[in-house]
């Protein structure tokens, strides 16, 4: 493809971020940007597509209810690509005009470069590094790279990809860091424990991250510091039925030996508590974690506050927002 | 007399029982205790002594410290009572605090004994109190109010090493069993004491130690 076709297809999905009026404060929804077109937006069970693109009549867009999120998202800005760059009556997109980036035809290949830029525009791909803390993109790592995916709501695929395409990051950097698989990252963040469903994320939280949207099956890692031994333990309170806990354990303190005294090993120490919560159903929920003495009843000696949105998936997210329209439109006619 | 009395009546002659409050100091304030009750005047020292001797020494930090560290600040710097070195929380202190004055003050021997039931058992029958390093798992909180650690089930969560004091050993109906003095206040087991059978601690006992104050 050569540059000036790359800057147009850039220039294009800026346009369109702009022309929808989108504030970068939080990832592009892409679906409410096909409504705001005016386009008809479908989900159908496709079995051997991820999406479709059709210009009869009103027109409109179809993506396949059988794939995560992320790839409907991304399928979504790809039909987006073609409406805005291509022509023709009908486009049917099977996995590789979408996902691979070798040997797929060049009107596939721009729509991905319009979904990559319109999804992951320069200025909220360095808003995503920030909120992961990442200070120098050379230095990267494999987790602040999944962190920058999860933010943006695209895949560690695409977000790799796109890194490139920006130029934040090198060639074969990014071809490093394409090494590790997301799977793989998730069980890093997790001590070791995959999420039970391979698709969903996994959250850190911390004391400066305790707010979250997430999509049902996510998962939450809290993990705080606990002196077990002088008696505290964090308890966690979770009244909700949008998250329940799935892991609640101890980690004993690094007690080890001395240089001073080989062979005798420290007693008391600071440890540390993991809680992963695993959401459910869409609604919201609010973890309370207490550093309290199980055996008395004084007040807990610190507290902290976790809450989180479980958002609707796409596909039932467009048919609440549809109903809501036609029952808007209704309502509208018999005034 | 039943064990929980037995308990109750040691619990209720207490003179100065630890709370540790959320630092990592288990090993020197069960230090301080044995320490105390060595002497032919028991006295209530200040375990910050010995959590200063073990900074300085890079022998504690959150991780805890040692018994080795606690004894060789012991015998170091000993420790003044605790009314000259009110116990730290949070601990600040890069020196002692001029009440206290300046090191050495009482000092003592810390000695280690191979860690049994039964070299515990000859210890508190020749009237000390030795410190114990033992594993601590779920069932040692006793959350539901108990005042014994009987037995310990597979699979309770692990929560590492915890040093305690021994106050005293009997056979009561004919089951044997220690008071562990702990640091946790009051709320703990029965005014922060509980009792101890046999088999719990042949099951978690770590280490053991003793204090002699008699060549001070």
């Amino acid at each position: 493809m050569r540059d000036s076709r790359r800057r147009e297809i850039k220039l294009a999905a800026n346009r369109l971020l702009t022309e929808v009026g989108f504030d970068f404060a939080g990832p592009v929804d892409v679906f409410k940007i096909i409504r705001q077109l005016r386009i008809w937006l479908i989900f159908q069970p496709l079995q051997n597509a991820l999406g479709a693109t059709l210009r009869v009549g009103a027109g409109g867009i179809i993506i396949t209810t059988q794939r995560s999120p992320k790839i409907q998202r991304f399928t979504a800005a790809h039909e987006l690509g073609h409406w805005r760059l291509h022509r023709g009556d009908l486009e049917w997109d099977t996995p590789d005009a979408i996902l691979s980036s070798l040997g797929a035809p060049e009107r596939e290949r721009e729509a991905q470069l319009f979904a990559s830029h319109l999804l992951m525009p320069r200025q909220l791909v360095r808003r995503a590094m920030q909120v992961v803390g990442i200070g120098e993109a050379t230095q990267m790592t494999d987790v602040q790279l999944y962190g920058v995916s999860r933010e943006l709501q695209v895949s560690y695929e695409a977000a790799a990809r796109q890194m490139q395409n920006l130029g934040i990051v090198q060639p074969a950097h990014v071809r490093e860091l394409l090494k590790k698989k997301p799977l793989a990252v998730k069980k890093q963040l997790s001590s070791g424990v995959a999420p039970q469903n391979a698709l969903a994320d996994v959250w850190v939280a911390s004391p400066d991250a305790h707010k979250f949207v997430t999509l049902p099956g996510d998962e939450i890692v809290v993990r705080l510091p606990e002196n077990a031994l002088a008696g505290y333990r964090w308890r966690a309170q979770l009244p909700s039925a949008a998250a329940h806990v799935v892991t609640n354990i101890p980690s004993p303190p690094h007690q080890r030996a001395l240089e001073s005294a080989p062979g005798a090993l420290t007693a008391g120490g600071v440890g540390e508590r993991t809680v992963v919560l695993r959401t459910t159903e869409p609604g919201s929920w609010q973890l309370g974690m207490e550093l309290t003495r199980s055996f008395s009843h004084a007040d807990p000696i610190d507290e902290i506050v976790f809450q989180g949105t479980v958002a609707l998936p796409p596909a039932a997210a467009n048919s609440a927002e549809v109903i809501q329209q036609l029952r808007l439109a209704d309502s509208l006619d018999e005034s | 007399m039943k064990a929980d009395l037995w308990l109750r009546s040691i619990a209720g002659r207490s003179t100065h029982l630890w709370d540790q409050g959320d630092r990592p100091t288990c090993v020197v304030v069960a230090t301080s205790v044995a320490h105390g009750t060595a002497r032919t005047s028991p006295m209530t020292y200040a375990p910050d002594a010995l959590w200063l001797h073990a900074v300085k020494a890079a022998a504690a930090s959150d991780a805890g410290t040692t018994l080795s560290a606690a004894g060789a600040a012991l015998a170091d710097w000993g420790q003044p009572p605790v009314a000259d070195w009110p116990y730290e929380l949070p601990f600040t202190s890069v020196d002692p605090p001029l009440a206290a004055g300046t090191p050495p003050w009482d000092t003592a021997e810390m000695r280690a004994v191979p860690a049994t039931v039964d070299n515990l058992v000859t210890a508190v029958s020749l009237g000390a109190v030795p410190v114990i390093v033992i594993n601590v798992h779920e069932s040692f909180y006793l959350d539901l109010g108990g005042d014994r650690l009987e037995t310990l089930d597979a699979g309770e969560a692990f929560y590492g090493r915890h040093a305690v004091c021994v106050v005293a050993h009997a056979v009561v109906d004919g089951d044997e069993w220690f008071v562990i003095q702990n640091s946790w206040g009051p709320d703990w087991g029965v005014g922060g004491y509980a009792l101890a059978s046999r088999a719990y601690l042949e099951a978690t006992l770590q280490e053991l130690a003793t204090v002699d104050a008699s060549s001070a």
